[in-house]
């Protein structure tokens, strides 16, 4: 199915006598769009090292799964929005067994601007994870969302397994 | 402002008028409910002091920052400013982030989603729970697919907010700052509607316009405004044992409860086969397309409880070449007590149609003793949400 954009407020004008390409922009492209939506996910393979507490870690994606609307950025490891509205954020902050049972969270950089979306404590003989989600209203062309993690202690990302990759996964949830 | 309501597409037949109202009813009410549905998004940003009530007796969180709530379901300064008041019938999804600040008094923090639906008893549902600690905060998550089918004004009938559970030694604030609670909720589908529907075609337009194209119209919007979606969970018994490496695939959860389930039949499809195989425990995606899940696995808590796990185990091609692998979500340290131990896995899955998805756990325990997963009572439910999301 074709990409669409957020369509505007339908006007089907009284005492107007449409043609057959009227009902494109009145239906099948706001239909289009509400069937496909906005979405972008992203895993990071190569693993990654953390700062050790006080900063976050920007998480450096470097596998996209989708992202139709092309508003990744590689080089900033961050996803510009297409479109204003309001998009829900998943972020999984994975990392490797790591002695003193480092603490962990998950969160996002909102155009820089943190958001926390999950904390819990980690085992130190496995693999930690976190993960949470957030929404946040983000304007087109204007506003970025970064994955971002934090942990007390210095340890690495876990991109042992496909089951264990950090991700970030987006999706549009309202004008 | 009007608002939308639930859209009743007509079946066209040719020769039938195609006439404003009608279009307006049918595609225009939609297209509006769709692109901005009942939704909020809110924090509480002042510390709110939860007493330590225990697992089963949570508190209200009390929301005071709406950040989105473009249908009014929520009033601050209100008498319970946690509760949100749907102004549409439907299945919503519910999602909330409760950490507290540090404790030295030990116990654990649980997030929950407290529910009224149908007029019932309030409930809290738990998520998550995350032992306290005297430097970090406990950050638990909890999500809940919710039926509110009794609505009305502001202030009347269902209703559903933030609650938050702790059993430290004594009181705890809700955090603060760029750590505060947050919680949304998401109109997701009709309380009723026509299962096991294809994805819209959405063909081009003709000309001139026949009734069959009308039709594949009104065909997506009974698709769209009743998507696959479901909440299953266990209510039977089920040992995991204790496993020192987190596995590749995960021992399977033993679902056998729906809490709502739009796959299943409904009185307009009763034919339709719920996406949903209590045998086997497994989801079978019925359309291709993007799908919200989120798993949750609840054990009992023991002194030799280390850690758990939680993990959504995926059959795809999207996923690990196709090779079955369980996505892990959520790996923490226990809490080292006997309570409650649960962890939480959530995605965004690539799904093709009849790619399966189960949930997951493991633990692990000092002794080598399995746990018991739970599902009996709401507050430690072990359970699985999917819900078609977008193509």
């Amino acid at each position: 199915m074709p990409l669409y954009p957020p369509p505007p407020p339908i006007l089907i004008p009284d005492g107007y006598a449409p043609q057959a390409s009227d009902f494109t922009g009145w239906a099948t492209r706001p239909l289009g769009f509400c069937a496909t939506g906005i979405a972008f996910r992203a895993e990071q393979h190569a693993p990654q090292s953390t700062g050790a507490g006080g900063a976050f870690t920007v998480l450096d994606y470097d596998t996209v799964l989708e992202d139709p609307f092309t508003g990744w950025s590689a080089a900033n490891f961050w996803w510009l929005a297409p479109y204003d509205g309001w998009y829900e954020v998943l972020v999984g902050a994975n990392v490797t067994a790591t002695a003193g049972n480092p603490d962990i969270e998950a969160a996002l950089f909102l155009s820089g601007t943190q958001v926390e979306l999950a904390q819990v404590p980690t085992y130190s003989a496995n693999m930690g994870a976190c993960s949470g989600q957030g929404w946040v209203y983000a304007a087109a062309g204007v506003d970025t969302i970064q994955g971002v993690i934090y942990s007390s202690a210095t340890t690495t990302t876990d991109c042992s397994t496909a089951g264990r990759y950090p991700y970030m996964e987006i999706s549009f949830a309202s004008t | 402002m009007t608002y939308p309501v639930i859209p009743s597409p007509r079946a066209w037949l040719p020769g039938d008028l195609v006439n404003v109202p009608t279009l307006r009813g049918d595609i225009v009410n939609t297209v509006a409910l769709l692109t901005a549905p009942p939704a909020f998004a809110g924090a509480r940003r002042a510390g709110q002091s939860i007493a330590n009530g225990g697992i089963g007796s949570a508190q209200e969180i009390a929301v005071d920052t709406e950040l989105l709530d473009n249908w009014r379901m929520y009033q601050n300064g209100s008498a319970n400013p946690g509760q949100l008041y749907p102004p549409l019938p439907g299945l919503y999804l519910a999602q909330a982030y409760t950490p507290l600040q540090p404790t030295s008094g030990g116990g654990i923090t649980q997030a929950c989603i407290r529910v009224v639906s149908g007029g019932g008893t309030q409930t809290d549902y738990g998520g998550t729970t995350v032992a306290n600690n005297a430097t970090y905060s406990a950050g638990p998550v909890a999500a809940r697919l919710v039926r509110m089918s009794s609505v009305g004004p502001y202030g009347t009938g269902d209703y559903c907010g933030p609650s938050v559970g702790q059993t430290s030694s004594g009181s705890v604030l809700t955090n603060v700052g760029t750590k505060k609670p947050l919680f949304t909720l998401k109109w997701i589908a009709a309380l009723t509607g026509y299962a096991g529907l294809p994805v819209p075609s959405l063909p081009a337009v003709p000309s001139p316009i026949t009734s069959a194209w009308l039709n594949s119209n009104s065909e997506a919007i009974w698709f769209l405004t009743y998507p696959a979606a479901g909440d299953w969970y266990m209510t039977g018994t089920q040992n995991l044992a204790s496993a020192t490496v987190l596995p590749f695939a995960g021992t399977r959860i033993g679902l056998d409860t729906t809490a709502n389930d739009t796959t299943a039949p409904t009185s307009l499809t009763p034919a339709a086969v719920s996406a949903m195989n209590f045998a086997t425990g497994t989801f079978t995606a019925p359309v291709p397309g993007r799908y919200w899940a989120y798993g949750l696995l609840a054990i009992t808590g023991a002194s030799t409880t280390l850690a758990v796990a939680a993990g959504l185990t995926v059959t795809s091609a999207h996923y690990n070449s196709g090779t079955t692998t369980t996505l892990w979500g959520g790996a923490q340290a226990a809490s080292g007590t006997t309570h409650t131990q649960a962890a939480a896995a959530r995605r965004m899955l690539r799904l093709n149609a009849g790619d399966t998805v189960q949930l997951a756990g493991w633990q692990r325990d000092s002794g080598a003793n399995a746990a018991s997963v739970l599902g009996g009572t709401a507050n430690n439910q072990s359970r699985l949400i999917i819900i078609w999301a977008g193509l």
